[in-house]
């Protein structure tokens, strides 16, 4: 009994999707407008992402980035001297 | 390309499974990366470099192609598109930003795995590097978890080529 409830609801679940389909190819059930303006996450996505963007760029380009060749970046010394070697 | 309701929900499941794992195997490797920086036995700290370098390459660089390829595939084969809304187009930038900075932050990965191979690495030592590795797994974490709350929410908005598309089929 419960079922075939749970498949009729499954079945008119998906033609009611298929429905939504066909009148409107958009998944969200709406036709969007010829002129519809960005949408404002959109812009505020773009900001936060540009912003991050040019400061990982900036960081990098004048080397206050976490460098290879810094001081606190070098190897071990044991490692090219051969003490602490793991055998 | 459409695809059958079947065929369309085992793609859907096979991207979110590796999307969502992508998201996991990141947040060991922050873990571990934390761990690595912080914690004060040589041998802990060696084996927790040497268990990232092998989570990067056999799990987290595999997984992040895998969700780029099976999420085209869903888009192309879905009513969603992959330029028609706003959401699935962020998601199409974001994965290959986010493979392609992997694929070069694994260098410093491979780096500190290698040192931690041949010798007892300190707190000291090679701590930049370190620090880098926590700071690029973090910002990995964050980038996977905006595209997990965009898959979630489909915030909407349609782009200019999904209103010419929706115009030319209406």
């Amino acid at each position: 009994m419960y079922r075939k409830t749970w498949v009729r609801n499954m079945e008119n679940n998906e033609d009611s999707q298929s429905v939504a389909k066909k009148a409107f190819p958009n998944p969200s059930n709406r036709r969007p407008a010829a002129s519809e303006p960005t949408p404002r996450w959109v812009v505020v996505f773009g900001v936060v992402a540009g912003a991050l963007f040019l400061c990982f760029v900036v960081l990098h380009l004048t080397g206050h980035g976490f460098g290879h060749h810094r001081s606190g970046s070098k190897a071990p010394e044991h490692v090219e001297s051969g003490l602490g070697k793991i055998p | 390309m459409s695809m059958s309701p079947g065929v369309r929900r085992f793609a859907l499941t096979a991207h979110v499974t590796i999307s969502v794992g992508w998201l996991g195997a990141v947040a060991a490797f922050l873990v571990l990366a934390v761990s690595g920086l912080t914690n004060h036995d040589p041998q802990t700290v060696r084996a927790v470099y040497l268990a990232m370098e092998l989570l990067g390459w056999c799990l987290i660089v595999p997984l992040s192609f895998g969700s780029l390829l099976s999420g085209i595939v869903q888009g192309l084969g879905s009513p969603w598109g992959l330029l028609r809304h706003y959401w699935v187009l962020i998601k199409l930038l974001i994965t290959p930003l986010a493979t392609l900075v992997l694929l070069v932050h694994m260098q410093p990965i491979q780096h500190v795995a290698e040192v931690a191979r041949h010798t007892l690495v300190s707190r000291a030592d090679l701590s930049e590097m370190r620090l880098q590795i926590v700071v690029d797994a973090a910002a990995g974490a964050l980038v996977l978890l905006v595209a997990t709350a965009l898959s979630v929410y489909k915030p909407r908005g349609v782009t200019a080529y999904g209103r010419r598309e929706a115009t030319v089929t209406s």
